[in-house]
């Protein structure tokens, strides 16, 4: 088998059909170079250069697009420093406001306390005083009828009665021995 | 057991000219001068060992009239020159390879009598160049029209693949060889050269058809086409005399010296120049003949097999082996687009901006 292979080379390599892997073919060349120059041609036209412009406007639209975002961002960013600040200032102003408030709260609410008590104690103390008023009144009426139906029972009893000073001294002696014992 | 292979000359009208049958011819000649064979086919042994021609094998990796199928595709019953049925040992009809021939459009046999070396006649390769052209066109016009009209984000996954080959060669190819202003000028040129390379490439892992990129005068030409360029652009940013200069890198020489080394070091230079574009065209064209021509081989030995039991060890190795090749030719299907496109780019660069 391998013989005939051997001799067909042979065969081959002496009838002047020896293959040639280098053989040019002049019409392949010219249809491939016919064929090549007309897809450059068409291509270059219809393809290549629409999609190449279209690469290029949509890379700068893309770096247009990453520009104004990262601008945007920056934006974005000083106002969001901006807007923490004031809230911080906000904060801090509603806390003073707020404690300002409580301190009034309580100074209003010492100063009502302190009021109402001072109304408290005056109310007892006039009470007291009215009681007391009242209380020695009470007490002189008593001393008075309590005198004078004494004297008049003393009077009656003595038979004689008092002259209008005697009556005055008694009065006023048995008055503060009431008072002095009261 | 007597196994007749046919072989079927259905070109015998071109055979007079053209060189792409030298595959068909070669088993032609040989049936004649073979003490095996016979006038209808090959003997056993012979049809067997044909597998293993280098006719054969080349047959199959270069350009042909016919783009290959398989037998139960076709189906006709093989007719020799005399318009005889051809049987087997067993008298039974023998099924025609399986051939798809491609229209004649001209009609053309023989030598163009107003160009000489040229037939012109359609081929696979031709074909094959109109089909990667096609779908380069329709996939890159719809592409643009979406780019440029609608000029949204990206969306989908097509749009996204194609979009990023495109970036991909800009960015990692044109921007750093030719610098980021005169980029965009060869765009178009780089962008062609390296789908229609990888187009051609990749249609020729499609079982049937081939990669005319492994024709030495598909390369030849898009290799030439670089050349022009970079001629162009040299001449045209220095002038011719400029750029011509400018091969030779300054040096601070003696003038007895620079006499006798400037000449030499500028013929080097021009001659290298030369040599670069032509191993360009060359790179291409053997990375992808010898990748697919392994891939016969090895699938060759099927053939060689086929009658004897050792088809039976010989073929799951021969299928794995030729799955781990074709993946291999996957890769090196668009490394070479890549590395065309890369060198073009980079003799572009420096016609630009010499040493």
């Amino acid at each position: 088998m391998l013989d005939s292979c051997y001799t067909r080379l042979l065969i081959l390599a002496e009838g002047g059909h020896e293959p040639d892997p280098l053989k040019f073919d002049a019409d392949l060349a010219l249809f491939t170079l016919v064929i090549f120059l007309g897809l450059l041609f068409v291509l270059g036209k219809f393809a290549w250069k629409p999609l190449i412009q279209g690469l290029n406007t949509r890379e700068e639209n893309i770096a247009n697009q990453i520009e104004s975002a990262e601008r945007a961002n920056e934006n974005a960013q000083a106002n969001l420093r901006q807007y923490e600040e004031r809230l911080a200032l906000a904060t801090d102003e509603a806390k003073a406001v707020l404690d300002e408030a409580k301190k009034d709260a309580v100074a209003v609410k010492d100063r009502i306390l302190g009021e109402a008590q001072e109304e408290a104690q005056r109310i007892r103390d006039r009470a007291l005083a009215d009681i007391e008023a009242a209380k020695n009144a009470a007490v002189r009426d008593l001393a008075e009828k309590s005198v004078d139906s004494a004297v008049s029972l003393a009077g009656s009893i003595v038979g004689r009665s008092l002259d209008k000073q005697d009556h005055d001294k008694l009065i006023e002696d048995s008055i503060s021995s009431f008072t002095d014992g009261a | 057991m007597r196994f007749k292979v046919p072989f079927i000359n259905d070109e015998k009208d071109a055979k007079a000219n053209s060189h792409l049958d030298a595959h068909d011819e070669s088993h032609g000649s040989a049936e004649g001068h073979s003490d095996h064979a016979t006038s209808e086919g090959y003997s056993l042994d012979e049809g067997m060992a044909h597998y293993m021609d280098a006719g054969h094998l080349f047959g199959h990796v270069q350009d042909s009239y016919y783009i290959e199928l398989p037998r139960f595709l076709t189906g006709g019953s093989a007719v020799d020159e005399h318009g005889q049925l051809v049987r087997d040992a067993n008298g039974e009809p023998v099924k025609e390879a399986g051939k798809f021939k491609i229209p004649n459009l001209t009609g053309a046999t023989v030598d163009s009598p107003l160009m000489p070396g040229f037939v012109g006649r359609p081929t696979k390769f031709m074909a094959l160049e109109l089909l990667a052209a096609l779908i380069i066109a329709v996939a890159y016009i719809w592409l643009a029209r979406k780019v440029s009209l609608e000029g949204k984000a990206p969306k989908g996954k097509v749009w996204n693949f194609l979009e990023s080959i495109v970036c991909f060669i800009r960015d990692d190819i044109a921007r750093p060889t030719i610098g980021k202003q005169d980029a965009d000028r060869f765009m178009p040129f780089l962008l062609t050269l390296f789908f229609f390379v990888i187009v051609l490439n990749l249609i020729g892992m499609v079982p049937s058809l081939g990669a005319a990129t492994s024709a030495l005068a598909v390369t030849a030409v898009l290799a030439l086409i670089t050349f022009v360029i970079v001629m162009g652009v040299g001449m045209k940013k220095m002038g011719v005399v400029g750029f011509l200069k400018a091969q030779v890198p300054h040096m601070d020489l003696s003038p007895a010296l620079a006499i006798i080394l400037i000449p030499s070091i500028w013929a080097i230079e021009i001659f290298g120049l030369f040599v670069k574009h032509f191993v360009l065209a060359i790179r291409l064209f053997a990375n992808m003949f010898a990748g697919h021509l392994v891939l016969a081989v090895f699938l060759g030995f099927i053939g060689v097999t086929w009658a004897s039991w050792m088809v039976w060890a010989v073929g799951p190795v021969v299928v794995l082996v030729a799955v781990a090749l074709s993946l291999l030719e996957l890769f090196v299907a668009c490394l070479q687009a890549y590395v065309f496109t890369f060198l073009a780019a980079l003799f572009i660069g420096a016609a630009q901006h010499p040493h």
